[in-house]
């Protein structure tokens, strides 16, 4: 690995937290992630959207949680000692996703992403920027600022119905 | 080009900080001279209220020349003229001179309007003018040759421009010499005036920044007490124990103190509201021939800095609609054995933690059965409707959009917009709005409103297994029913309270989708709520007491979630829910379609 990495020195690297929800692993950027937590005490919102498990008190601040696992309509699974909240800043917005757990901080070349392919497993490709594809695995990279606006659209939809 | 020029100074960054500061400096004369001018109309003679009109004429003259403000200074200064003539007893104020002032007063407040917002002044002042000049040639024969002067210099060359500042200068002068010479009592009085009246500015983001702080501040104390009182439970007894009792104590109320203290920083008077009334009856009574005296009680009741913004509004309507709809014209009070002047009374007062604003006439009240015929007649409720509805429902009635019981539309009122645009502000201000009249006595209009928006009492409870929270300023009373007494009307749960029915509404149900578990308790608590003027009842499991309570948003990303108002965070650290009682109860009379 590293002797690869050297060669493609000149090739631009990311880093992503990588994370398993359901079979599948994905990965989102690390510049995006403010931290991550064991699950806390969640407080149900009424009327919000069902994938909007509700709010958790992160030190004094409010911030909503979302499902990842019923965003991207996997079956739901007991929260257990694994489950982790990763906590992500999209444009100011603070949120929460609860992902089954959380794996490792890679550092990969840009050059081993590709395209997503038409048909990703059962999930929504719109929320898929793209895959990287490793020697043994497959990571999918989500595409968090959809993840977010696809739930505009659904509340706006909510609200004039 | 040349007309930009004219307002370099306005826009010369190192100006910015002199022209802001003129600006609200001049809105604040404003004020004061709202209330003044038309205190002079009633006592002409008064030579103090004169000479201070006098006064704020002339401060806001002197700076709109120095910045170079042609237009201001031109009608400031022939004002001026006017009112010298008044203080040195020259000439007597009489109606039309005195609306000449006033015309002349809205043209230089829209002149204001125009430099703040445009940074220039792009008002037509050439009536104004006009008039001014009118009424100083009736006042007196000397001073018209000047002014043409003055006209003709306005469309002349620059040099001509430049002797005439000159003189003006000077004239500026001469006049504030003979001001100090002839009442240095007055300037004496100014002095005093300036000495106790020690304020800064501050910018209101500074004070929300702070009133944020305050607030983290509250959740913090709500958490050292729950962890006192577990201590003071599990160690009891012990020095530690007592220890952290006295220091939670301290910091309890230290912070109450602060609180207030904060809070208070960002109150104002209520006074700033009302000084815009007595011109408002001055006018619109003349314009409808009736005669009213209007009485202001309570003008130093402070309010939150952004309720005072809202309140304007549908205090006006409300006004507006005592004069129109209320006070009847002199003849027919005569007639009805009134007193011919009619009265208005607006007054404010504090209640706890709310305010209560209040506008009552002496008119000839509403008539509860013409409202009825006259909801039926626009097909706003039905006949059958119409006869269960008891007095104060109807009254209710009245916030109906589309409801007006004007015969004719006035440009004053009669579109039947305003009660209902009265009742959406109130109801955006988290406030209770209520009305009480009796026929040929008059009508009484009750505003109550929390004092403050960021840091609310309210009661928590328990409804099911959920915990929320339903802000103090929307609870009625908390009553407890036996079972029996809850009857159902049309397959809904209503109360009876006083003679007043009142519809019980399952929270639980609107709120999570899902029917409440039945409980089986013979004697259930109810807290009754009511938004504006409408009233319902919460059934509750439990009651767990009043807090102060901080209101959190749920992050831009949740935005507004229906029927929540906000969250906040408990001594414990859960989140709990604040219920948005106006929101409810707007989804509840959208979905059963009841008034």
């Amino acid at each position: 690995m590293e002797v690869a990495a050297n060669r493609k020195e000149n090739i631009e690297l990311i880093q992503l937290v990588s994370f398993k929800v359901g079979k599948e692993e994905f990965g989102v950027d690390i510049l995006k992630v403010q931290e991550i937590n064991r699950m806390l005490k969640i407080t149900q919102v009424p009327n919000s959207p069902d994938f909007v498990e509700g709010v958790v008190n992160l030190r004094g601040r409010i911030i909503p949680v979302i499902d990842l696992r019923k965003r991207l309509s996997i079956d739901g699974k007991e929260h257990d000692a694994k489950t982790r909240i990763v906590v992500v800043d999209i444009i100011g917005n603070i949120v929460g996703f609860i992902v089954d757990e959380v794996n490792e901080v890679l550092r990969i070349s840009k050059d081993i992403i590709e395209n997503p392919p038409e048909l990703v497993s059962q999930i929504d490709s719109d929320f898929i920027t793209s895959v990287a594809k490793l020697e043994d695995r497959i990571i999918i990279l989500l595409d968090l600022d959809a993840l977010l606006k696809k739930d505009e659209k659904e509340l706006l939809e909510e609200i004039s119905n | 080009m040349s007309e930009q020029n004219k307002y370099e100074m306005l826009q010369d960054p190192e100006m910015k900080e002199i022209v802001v500061s003129f600006l609200e400096e001049t809105k604040e004369i404003f004020e004061t001279l709202n209330k003044d001018l038309i205190e002079l109309e009633q006592n002409s003679n008064d030579l103090d209220l004169l000479n201070q009109i006098f006064r704020a004429f002339h401060t806001i003259k002197g700076t709109s020349g120095f910045l170079g403000l042609e237009k201001l200074q031109s009608v400031t200064h022939k004002c001026e003229d006017i009112l010298n003539k008044l203080r040195k007893g020259e000439a007597k104020l009489n109606s039309g001179l005195m609306d000449t002032i006033l015309v002349s007063f809205d043209t230089i407040q829209e002149i204001v309007a125009s430099i703040e917002k445009e940074k220039a002044e792009n008002v037509d002042i050439k009536k104004t003018l006009a008039n001014l000049d009118k009424a100083l040639i009736i006042l007196d024969g000397k001073e018209p040759p000047v002014k043409t002067k003055r006209k003709r210099s306005k469309k002349s060359t620059k040099v001509e421009n430049k002797i005439e500042n000159d003189n003006k200068e000077e004239l500026f002068e001469e006049e504030i010499q003979t001001d100090e010479n002839n009442s240095e009592q007055n300037i004496k009085k100014a002095l005093s005036h300036t000495k106790t009246d020690s304020t800064i500015r501050v910018d209101v983001e500074r004070l929300d920044e702070l009133l944020n702080i305050v607030s983290e501040l509250v959740l913090g104390r709500n958490q050292l007490q729950q962890v006192n009182n577990l201590a003071s439970t599990g160690f009891e007894g012990t020095q530690i124990a007592r220890d952290l009792a006295d220091a939670t104590k301290q910091i309890d109320l230290m912070t109450n103190e602060l609180q207030l203290v904060v809070m208070k920083t960002r109150m104002v008077k209520i006074g700033k509201v009302f000084n815009r009334f007595p011109r408002l009856v001055r006018d619109l009574s003349r314009e409808t021939g009736k005669n009213i005296k209007l009485d202001i009680f309570g003008e130093d009741t402070e309010l939150d800095k952004t309720l005072i913004e809202e309140i304007n509004d549908p205090l006006v309507h409300l006004v507006r609609n005592s004069i129109d709809h209320g006070i009847e014209s002199p003849e027919v009070r005569e007639d009805a054995n009134k007193n011919p002047q009619g009265n208005i009374i607006l007054s404010a007062s504090q209640e706890g933690n709310n305010i209560v604003i209040s506008i009552s006439d002496d008119g000839k009240g509403i008539d509860p059965e013409k409202i009825k015929s006259k909801a039926v007649a626009k097909g706003l409720i039905t006949e059958e409707r119409a006869k269960e509805l008891s007095k104060h429902e109807a009254f209710n009635l009245i916030f109906l959009p589309g409801f007006s019981t004007a015969e004719n539309v006035t440009n004053i009122s009669g579109r039947g917009v305003g009660m209902d645009v009265v009742r959406t502000n109130v109801r955006k201000l988290r406030g209770i709005i209520d009305i009480e009249s009796e026929v040929n006595k008059g009508t009484t209009v009750k505003i109550k409103l929390p004092l403050t928006l960021a840091i609310i009492s309210g009661m928590v409870v328990k409804i099911d297994n959920e915990t929320v929270v339903i802000p103090l300023n929307s609870v009625v009373e908390v009553v407890r029913m036996h079972v029996e007494d809850i009857k159902t009307i049309k397959g809904k749960e209503v109360i009876k309270v006083r003679d007043e029915i009142i519809p019980l509404v399952d929270v639980y149900e609107v709120m999570y989708g899902n029917k409440k578990l039945e409980s089986d308790r013979v004697w259930q608590n109810i807290v009754t709520v009511g938004i504006a003027e409408k009233r319902f009842g919460i059934k509750v499991d439990n009651l767990i007491g009043q807090k102060e309570i901080v209101i959190k948003s749920l992050g831009n990303y949740l935005g507004n979630v229906h029927g929540i108002a906000g969250s906040t965070i408990m001594g414990d650290g859960t989140i709990v829910m604040i219920l948005d009682i106006g929101e409810i109860l707007h989804f509840i009379s959208n979905t059963k379609k009841t008034i």
